[in-house]
């Protein structure tokens, strides 16, 4: 610190502690070569001190001077030199400390690491998935720049530790915008954090309604629906002050520009060329356009979620908009690097260029009321690097038109590896699969919406099923939790699911129809090919015996090469399709065959010699018996297996009638 | 076999697949050719070398991170999961954790880098300035001027 800025109290009357104070300041500087100083005469010119001088005011009456001010001016002018010498003091000692204290800091093992590696630090911290986002508090960008002077300048040069931004006051927000200078942003914004207050919206037809006037010369008007009448013109501001309230309106209630959504969008939008990836929460159609609509050149992700699907969104009373929509750009090909699109609940057009060149789709809880399954799979024909194909909960205005959708020569999508159908409508996977063409590495789930089995339809090309070699197949009445029939594949015993099939019972259906072995299931091998499948075990939860057993014969002709099959509550009838006749031999490699609360009778006994004298590959070796009941017939059953195959039991616990 | 020598002047004879997981000895391998003579490394202490070394052994057959990997920098940054190993590995005092930061940053070995700094990392995660301090033995060296910025970005972030 230089000495010269303290003249102005360098005075005998000034406290010798400031004096020394100031030297002793100076010779630190001195001595470690510090230059970042603190200018106290700054101080001086914000009070407006003019220069101490302190003497005893002449008490002479012919002095022109009141004595009285004179006095009064010197006691106020000595307080001042007194709040200054306290603030030098502070001042002075609070740097010298600091500056000591980054001298201790740097005997410090932290401080031996390069500012590099540091950094690298930091960044692990924020970047990692488990570091939550809330309370800001504990966002470590802000705590590790409040640990000490190295810390801060190291995390405040690390531009990565300040890309993550939320809803924060927007004080926070432009620090994290200008620290994070020019590098990618990673947007989450849960509107329900900010204060909605009167807020407002575009109802969520509106939004459909965009992408369907994009694509008006090839969708006709009875397709396009109600939401197309209007068109274009709700940029004319004349048709604004018609919004809201009308059916079919756009508008259902209006947005102000001051909003603090509007406030949060409006200072990210500064730094719109840098968001990589945003995540929109609970927020209403108005929001979505609001944030959609003005060009985001390296957009990788969005992601927009609500809660709940069935909030009146789209329902209002409606005011005039306050602030422009620019119809034009919403939802269009604003974002030419999207890759990555999710939605829960929010329903934008399938007509939308937005939807083009994805490699990740997930769409969740969403009811098309302009959409058809066609746009559908146009969407997906426009993502030939499409990588996940996720469709929860999704449906659409047409049914028919998904049986008659598939091209007739299926385009590939050669890098799926994921493909979700979930709680859809029976006909989609199969419009789906018979369209394009799938890797035989794909992960499949395809669980399917009936209320009669009647609707049931089983896919073709199921790709993966000649790498199945482990099969559970489960049938049940079913409920809306547990699925009517479960088809579950794997390649292997330990490895992961590659496919499920499953038929989920509509809410709307009262009484489920046919809680016997679906006819679907003889399609599943006729249709698709199982050509490793060794192992199936078949359940059937279902108290009623409405059995099938000619399906069920069917179904099995389908595998071949099944080598161990087990059978799971299901109907002593079953048993015949596997008896060897010089007409019928199902399961020609079948060794091991196991029965777990499945009633037997003399069938099994035939089943077993017919299979068991023979010399071939086919020969059945292990019988396993569990949770029959030790009584009369199994007894006298069981001890004539025994002198033909190896039996292993584990029969009902006397007692046990469950 | 590569023969090292460490700043205490310990001598280590390891397999040329353990000693060129660092890309610094890799490289001086490939400068020099074929030879007997001894790497200096004079920044790395015996009982830091040796624990770098145990790492390396257990990585020599891992490939090496590609150029691709490494363009993935951001890739690398997003986690902070550490293998079952690695996590064992690493559960030294502090004194020897960042011993072994400085020597992967030195031996350029990025993987053991990318673990030392996780584990930091994840000391961090979740704790107040304070917390940190007392965890690093760090004191407050702040300005009036920076503690009251410092204030003020706080209370911003005590608003939501």
């Amino acid at each position: 610190m230089n000495p010269q800025f303290f003249t102005a109290i360098l005075s005998p009357s000034i406290p010798r502690l400031v004096q020394s104070l100031c030297q002793k300041v100076h010779e630190f500087e001195v001595a470690y070569g510090e230059t970042d100083s603190i200018d106290i005469s700054k101080i001086f010119d914000q009070k407006s001190v003019t220069p101490f001088r302190f003497h005893v005011p002449k008490t002479d009456k012919s002095d022109t001077i009141n004595p009285v001010d004179a006095i009064d001016e010197e006691c106020g002018l000595l307080e001042n030199a007194r709040f200054l010498a306290n603030e030098a003091i502070r001042l002075c000692t609070a740097h010298m400390i600091s500056i000591l204290r980054t001298r201790r800091n740097q005997y410090n093992s932290t401080y031996r690491l390069p500012n590099e590696v540091l950094s690298l630090i930091f960044q692990f911290t924020e970047r990692s998935s488990g570091n939550p986002l809330r309370p800001l508090r504990q966002r470590t960008p802000l705590n590790v720049a409040a640990v000490s002077r190295l810390w801060r300048e190291v995390a405040l040069n690390t531009p990565s530790l300040w890309t993550r931004i939320d809803v924060m006051a927007p004080g926070l927000t432009r620090i994290f915008l200008d620290r994070s200078k020019e590098a990618p942003l990673h947007l989450e914004v849960d509107a329900d954090k900010l204060d909605t207050g009167s807020w407002s919206f575009v109802s969520w037809a509106y939004i459909q309604a965009l992408g369907e006037t994009e694509d008006s010369d090839e969708e006709s008007d009875e397709e396009t629906g109600e939401e197309d009448e209007d068109g274009d013109t709700h940029e004319d501001s004349s048709e604004e002050e018609d919004v809201g309230g009308g059916e079919g309106s756009y508008y259902s209630r209006a947005a102000p520009v001051s909003s603090p959504f509007s406030r949060l969008v409006k200072v990210l939008r500064t730094a719109s060329h840098r968001w990589a990836s945003l995540q929109l929460q609970e927020a209403s159609a108005a929001e979505v356009v609001q944030t959609l609509c003005f060009p985001l050149p390296f957009l990788e992700s969005l992601r927009m979620t609500r809660r709940d699907a069935s909030l009146p969104y789209d329902l209002g009373t409606g005011t005039s908009t306050a602030y422009e929509l620019s119809t034009g750009a919403v939802l269009r090909a604003n974002a030419p690097r999207l890759r990555d699109l999710h939605l829960t609940a929010v329903p934008i057009s399938l007509a939308s260029p937005m939807y083009a060149g994805l490699t990740n789709l997930r769409l969740e809880n969403i009811r098309h009321t302009a959409s058809i399954v066609r746009q559908l799979l146009s969407v997906i024909a426009a993502c030939p690097e499409l990588e996940s194909l996720i469709l929860i909960k999704v449906y659409f205005r047409d049914r028919d038109l998904a049986e008659n959708s598939a091209p007739s020569i299926p385009m590939a999508l050669n890098r799926l590896q994921r493909l979700q159908l979930d709680h859809v409508d029976a006909h989609l996977p199969k419009a789906i699969l018979d369209s394009f063409s799938i890797p035989s590495s794909v992960i499949m789930e395809l669980g399917m919406v009936i209320s009669s089995w009647g609707e049931a339809v089983m896919p073709t090309n199921v790709v993966n099923a000649p790498l199945i070699r482990r099969m559970f197949i489960s049938t049940d009445r079913g409920s809306s939790d547990i699925s009517a029939c479960a088809i579950i594949g794997r390649a292997s015993e330990e490895g992961p699911v590659i496919l499920e099939i499953r038929y989920i019972r509509s809410h709307i259906s009262l009484e489920f129809i046919g809680c016997y072995t679906p006819d679907i299931l003889r399609h599943l091998g006729q249709i698709n090919t199982f050509s490793s499948l060794e192992l199936l075990t078949f359940s059937q939860w279902d108290d009623k015996d409405r059995s099938n057993p000619s399906t069920f014969a069917e179904m099995l002709a389908s595998f071949p090469g099944l080598k161990v099959l087990a059978l799971e509550w299901c109907p002593s009838t079953y048993l015949y399709a596997l008896v060897v006749s010089p007409y019928v031999h199902l399961c020609p490699r079948l060794q091991t065959l196991r029965l777990r609360r499945t009633d037997f009778d003399e069938t099994l006994l035939k089943l077993v010699e017919s299979r068991a004298a023979r010399r071939d590959r086919g020969r059945l070796g292990s019988l396993e018996l569990a949770g029959y009941f030790d009584k009369y017939p199994c007894v006298s059953i069981i001890a004539a297996l025994r002198g033909l195959v190896a039996v292993s039991e584990d029969p009902v616990p006397q007692g046990d009638d469950t | 076999m590569v023969n090292l020598v460490t700043s205490d002047n310990e001598s280590f004879t390891v397999e040329k697949a353990v000693a060129s997981r660092s890309v610094l000895i890799k490289n001086m391998l490939e400068d020099v050719g074929e030879s007997d003579q001894p790497i200096p490394l004079p920044n790395v202490t015996a009982s830091v070398l040796k624990k770098v070394l145990e790492y390396c052994d257990h990585h020599k057959n891992e490939p090496m991170p590609t150029s691709e990997d490494l363009a993935a920098e951001d890739t690398r940054k997003r986690t902070t999961d550490i293998g079952e190993w690695d996590q064992k590995f690493i559960q030294v005092d502090q004194e020897m954790l960042f011993e072994i930061i400085l020597a992967a940053n030195y031996l350029d070995i990025k993987p053991l880098l990318d673990v030392g700094c996780k584990t930091v990392a994840n000391m961090i995660k979740g704790k107040t300035p304070e917390e940190i301090r007392k965890l690093f033995n760090i004191v407050n060296d702040f300005t009036p001027e920076e503690e009251a910025q410092i204030k003020k970005e706080n209370e911003w972030a005590e608003d939501r």
